[in-house]
């Protein structure tokens, strides 16, 4: 393992990997520090800068973008009790009060230290985990393949905000958009209007821009011009003594191992994974009435399982090819750019990927914390970059960008139209996320589904013979069943209080 | 709870658009269910298989559109639930919906004429009024944005990236 890890450290060796790992943490914390923009939307608008890159640049360029947009959202929720992402929602419970208290770089050093700690433990928890079970997944049949991207999908929206079944038909809309095209088995057209361009399907840049992107843009509109945070002075950077930082360890320890374990599941992603943490810390905690009153081990808890869960996220995405989060499913589209396809054949096809994504993780470290201390007056000021400036450039890049993907107008017509999509679905509170991923799963999904029932001759009882597609099958069932359980049993506690 | 209702209510005013989520969800729905019935009909009439243990390139399809439209259904009934029983109703606002108009209007006429006035011309154009819209009304902000990002795209895309812009 330790010969293969040196293929990702090797390619350091490149100054364009430095500037790539540089310019995705400056940008994340851009991205991050800006409420209303997360890592989603970030990785989306980096996309078009990657074109015609070397694809193990780009992909250091993403992951450090990713990485520094979950510690981004930290700044503002701490500085001024906006959180950048929702990830960074639990940081602000402790975070603002302590900056009340006059003790900002407390908060800072602890959330930048704690964030730093959660990707270290998290990466390794990562190649202790991916490698087997990209090993173990080669033994997957077609039957076992489709179980395993229904289970990603149903996991996804079920755990989607709002209703499963909203969840389920944004999956159903998702998987019809796949379908869109050349059949790859038959070379029929399916669902093309008859015209050319769709027949290698929709392209995926512009559609993730558009629903993630240009959507957002809208928003932007609706909220109008913004009005200015006042920052608090940032003091005592760096001045906590050592002691109290290693009084924080068994709550970043404890934190990162969930934020890790949270972000493996499909769906859960950092901001489910930090409320866990925070929670379970102020359980264990020995003074949890400091919880919500500027508790430093809130601020850990929750900044190490956030950031913990960006490395979790990775796990099924390069062992399987199954994104864990709508941020690494739009990472899928920039290694298919590159012509990559994640799964288990990852490892062995293209290993300098994955490796060098562990590597630039660990070596990310550094980088993002001196980046955040130095510049933590920056990104405070981040926050108040007028709203309609913003709009325009994520405008203007979503057009170039979408242009770019092909040098055609066809990918901007699809962009604008996935646009103002994107837009009316979240309005009518249909998760984008679920879209995406069966967007991305769908022809692999259609494949195996169709390869499994031929390989047995087909008969339909593939799917209900063998134990391991019974168990993830049934996996994919509970994950729809109970979120909706859950949701009516508190709608009927409601109307009874009513 | 009628009072409650009745307190936040429909709103059609200039600054803001609000209507109760499950009659937005209902109206929606019957949106879908147009969308994917016509899906189903599309997959339904793909050509059969030739092989007889294949689904076919409309099997899947069409599963899939029986699927989503089940699932659409249950929403729609999910709606009507929410509507009759005493739980209040959530409420979907759009608010300065004129100019979300303006933009998506803005959006579609950068779509269409994008490649016919150039990148940077469109970029300039669109990204000032881009900005009106968002209610920036500071000349020279209206200015120096759009510019900034025309040089930043320039600098980026065409020399640094070797993209053949239009």
């Amino acid at each position: 393992m330790l010969e293969t890890l040196a293929i990702g450290f090797s390619a350091f060796g490149d100054p364009m990997v430095w500037f790539a790992l540089v310019f995705g943490a400056l940008a994340g914390y851009l991205i991050g520090a800006i409420p209303g923009l997360g890592p989603s939307l970030g990785v989306a608008l980096l996309i078009p800068f990657t074109y015609g890159m070397d694809p193990v640049v780009s992909i250091v360029g993403l992951v450090a973008l990713y990485a520094a947009a979950e510690y981004g959202g930290a700044i503002t929720a701490i500085l001024i009790n906006s959180p950048g992402t929702a990830a960074a929602v639990a940081t602000s419970w402790d975070g603002y009060p302590l900056t009340q208290q006059g003790r900002t770089g407390e908060a800072l050093t602890v959330s930048i230290l704690s964030s730093g700690a959660g990707i270290f433990i998290s990466t390794l928890l990562l190649i202790i985990t991916a490698i087997p079970l990209s090993e173990f997944a080669l033994r997957f049949g077609p039957g076992e393949y489709f179980a395993l991207a229904l289970v990603g999908l149903s996991l996804v929206a079920g755990l989607a905000e709002g209703s499963p079944l909203k969840g389920t038909v944004a999956m159903g809309i998702g998987l019809a958009l796949a379908t869109i095209g050349l059949d790859v088995q038959t070379g029929t057209p399916r669902f093309t209007m008859g015209n050319p361009e769709f027949f290698e399907g929709l392209p995926l840049v512009p559609v993730l821009l558009g629903l993630y992107a240009l959507s957002e843009v809208l928003f932007m509109i609706e909220d109008g011009p913004s009005e200015k945070l006042k920052s608090a002075p940032i003091n005592g950077l760096m001045g906590l003594p050592v002691k109290a930082i290693l009084g924080l360890k068994t709550a970043i320890l404890r934190s990162s191992v969930l934020g890790y374990v949270i972000g493996v599941i499909p769906g859960a992603g950092a901001s489910i994974a930090s409320f866990v943490a925070y929670a379970v810390s102020k359980r264990m905690s020995k003074t949890p009435e400091k919880f919500g009153k500027g508790s430093l081990e809130g601020v850990a808890s929750s900044e190490a399982a956030n950031n913990s869960a960006v490395a979790g996220a990775m796990a099924p995405l390069l062992a399987l090819g199954i994104p864990g989060s709508p941020t690494t499913a739009i990472m899928i589209g920039a290694l298919m750019v590159q012509g990559i396809q994640p799964g288990p054949l990852l490892f062995t096809k293209s290993p300098e990927i994955p490796y060098t994504i562990f590597a630039s993780l660990w070596i990310g470290i550094p980088i993002m914390v001196l980046i955040g201390l130095a510049g933590a007056k920056i990104w405070a000021r981040v926050a108040n970059i007028p709203r309609p400036a913003i709009a325009a450039i994520v405008a203007g890049i979503c057009y170039v960008g979408a242009y770019a993907s092909h040098t055609t107008m066809f990918p901007v017509h699809v962009m604008t139209a996935f646009g103002i999509l994107g837009y009316i679905l979240r309005k009518l509170e249909i998760p984008l996320a679920p879209i995406i991923l069966a967007l991305v799963l769908g022809e692999m999904m259609e494949t195996n589904f169709r390869r499994a029932l031929i390989s047995n001759k087909g008969e339909w009882d593939i799917f209900y013979t063998s134990p391991m597609t019974v168990i993830l099958i049934l996996i994919a069932v509970l994950a729809f069943v109970l979120p909706g359980l859950s949701q009516l049993r508190a709608r009927r506690a409601k109307a009874s209080a009513v | 709870m009628e009072d409650y209702k009745k307190a936040l209510g429909w709103r059609l005013r200039w600054d803001v658009v609000r209507g109760s989520l499950p009659v937005v969800d209902l109206i929606g729905c019957a949106a879908l269910f147009v969308v994917f019935w016509q899906y189903y009909s599309q997959a339904a009439a793909l050509p059969a298989p030739l092989n007889k243990i294949d689904i076919g390139a409309g099997g899947f399809p069409t599963l899939l559109a029986l699927a989503t439209l089940i699932a659409i259904v249950a929403v729609s009934i999910s709606a009507i639930v929410r509507l009759l029983d005493p739980v209040p109703v959530t409420w979907v606002s759009v608010r300065r919906p004129v100019f979300v108009l303006a933009t998506v209007g803005l959006l579609v006429l950068q779509s269409i004429y994008f490649e016919r006035l150039g990148t940077l011309p469109s970029v300039l154009t669109f990204a000032a009024l881009t900005m009106l819209a968002c209610g920036e009304r500071r000349p020279l902000h209206l200015i120096g944005v759009p510019v900034a990002l025309g040089a930043f795209i320039y600098v980026v895309f065409n020399l640094a990236l070797a993209v053949n812009l239009p």
